[in-house]
C-alpha cells in the first residue's frame, strides 16, 4: 500500500543552492568601508531584490526605492555585518522589513500590472502571455505573492521563505499552496477565454 | 493547467531589471563609510569565538559541579558512627591516652563504615593487643 505523501512535502523542486562565500567575503570588505564591495555586492543582488520589491509594491518606482533604502541600510549597519551566515537572506529580510516599515506611509490604491514579460518560446504572442502572469500575480495578495517570487524566481526554500518573512515554515508553504492552486484556475480560466 | 506547469510558466517569465539609474543612485547615495573594524568586533562576531565560549563555560560548570575529591563527595558518617567516635574520645580520655592518639582513632572510627581499606600503623596494633590482653 503506497500512502501519499504529497500534502506534506514542502519543497516544489525549485529551490536553488546558492554559494554565500563571495558575499560573506564582500559584506565583510563593506562592514571595513570599501566601497568597490558595495558595487559588486549591487551586481550580484540588486535584480533579486527589486524582483522581490516589485511583489510587494508593484510599482516600479516604489520598488527600485525599496532596493535603494536596503543598501543605504546596509552600508550604515557596520561591524554586525561580520556575523552575517546567509547573505542573500539577510538582504531580502531587510527589504522585507523596509517594506513593512514603509507600508503604513505608502498608499498603494492604485493597482499597476507591470510585473513581468514572458521570453523564450511561447506559442502565444509575449505581450498577451506576460498580461495573463501579471493579472495572476496582481490577483493574489501580498503575501502569498512575495512567496511565489521569492520561492519560485528567487529560489529561497520554504524554510528560508519563512525566515525572512517572519513566519513558520509551513506557513510559508501552506502560502504558496494556496498561491500556485488560485494561480493555475486563474490562468486556466484566461488561457480558456483566448 | 496543472501545478508544475504553473510553476515552469512563472520560472519562464522575464522580469524587468532595475534601472541603470538605480545602479548610479544607490552608489551615490549609499557611500560605504571608512570604518574602523576592531579586533572585538572580529572576535564577538564570530562564530568559532562564540562557540569556543559556550564550551568554555559548560566546561566550567561541569567541573564546578564535579567533586574535588572522592571524599568530598562520601556520605557523612552515620549516627552509629558518630556513637563509636564519642565512646572511644571518652574512653582513651578515661585511660589517659594521649590526645592527638584518641581524636585519630576516632577519626578512624568515623571513616570505618566508608569502604575504604583501612591500615594500622605497628605501634597502634601493638597497643590494641595490649589492650585486648589486658581486658582479658
Amino acid at each position: 500500500m503506497t500512502i501519499s505523501l504529497r500534502p506534506f512535502v514542502f519543497t516544489s523542486g525549485v529551490t536553488r543552492p546558492r554559494d554565500d562565500r563571495r558575499d560573506r567575503e564582500l559584506l565583510a570588505e563593506l562592514a571595513s568601508g570599501r566601497a568597490e564591495a558595495l558595487a559588486e555586492l549591487y551586481d550580484r543582488h540588486a535584480a533579486s531584490l527589486f524582483r522581490h520589491g516589485l511583489a510587494l509594491t508593484r510599482r516600479r518606482q516604489d520598488a527600485e526605492d525599496l532596493v535603494q533604502s536596503v543598501f543605504v541600510k546596509l552600508t550604515a549597519t557596520g561591524a554586525e555585518l561580520l556575523g552575517v551566515r546567509q547573505p542573500a537572506s539577510y538582504l531580502h529580510r531587510m527589504l522585507h522589513t523596509t517594506w513593512m516599515d514603509a507600508r503604513r506611509r505608502i498608499i498603494t490604491g492604485e493597482r499597476v500590472v507591470e510585473l513581468v514579460t514572458v521570453g523564450g518560446q511561447s506559442a502565444r504572442p509575449a505581450f498577451e502571455a506576460s498580461i495573463d502572469i501579471a493579472r495572476a500575480l496582481d490577483e493574489l495578495p501580498e503575501e502569498q505573492r512575495e512567496v511565489v517570487v521569492l520561492h519560485i524566481v528567487e529560489g529561497f526554500s520554504f524554510r528560508e521563505v519563512g525566515r525572512l518573512t517572519g513566519v513558520s515554515l509551513f506557513t510559508a508553504a501552506g502560502r504558496y499552496r494556496l498561491a500556485i492552486g488560485r494561480m493555475r484556475k486563474l490562468l486556466g480560466r484566461q488561457q480558456g477565454r483566448v | 493547467m496543472n501545478s508544475k506547469e504553473t510553476e515552469r510558466l512563472i520560472l519562464q517569465a522575464r522580469w524587468p531589471e532595475p534601472s541603470e539609474e538605480l545602479r548610479a543612485r544607490v552608489l551615490a547615495e549609499a557611500t560605504a563609510l571608512p570604518q574602523s573594524i576592531v579586533w572585538s568586533d572580529r572576535v564577538w562576531f564570530s562564530r568559532a569565538w562564540r562557540w569556543s565560549m559556550a564550551a568554555i563555560v559548560i566546561a566550567v560548570l561541569a567541573m564546578r559541579a564535579w567533586p574535588v575529591s572522592p571524599a568530598a563527595g562520601a556520605p557523612d558518617p552515620s549516627p552509629r558512627a558518630l556513637a563509636d567516635a564519642r565512646a572511644i574520645e571518652e574512653t582513651g580520655r578515661d585511660i589517659g591516652l594521649p590526645e592527638a592518639f584518641t581524636a585519630s582513632l576516632a577519626h578512624r572510627a568515623l571513616t570505618r563504615s566508608r569502604p575504604r581499606a583501612m591500615t594500622f600503623s605497628a605501634p597502634t596494633l601493638q597497643f590494641l593487643d595490649l589492650e585486648e590482653t589486658r581486658r582479658d
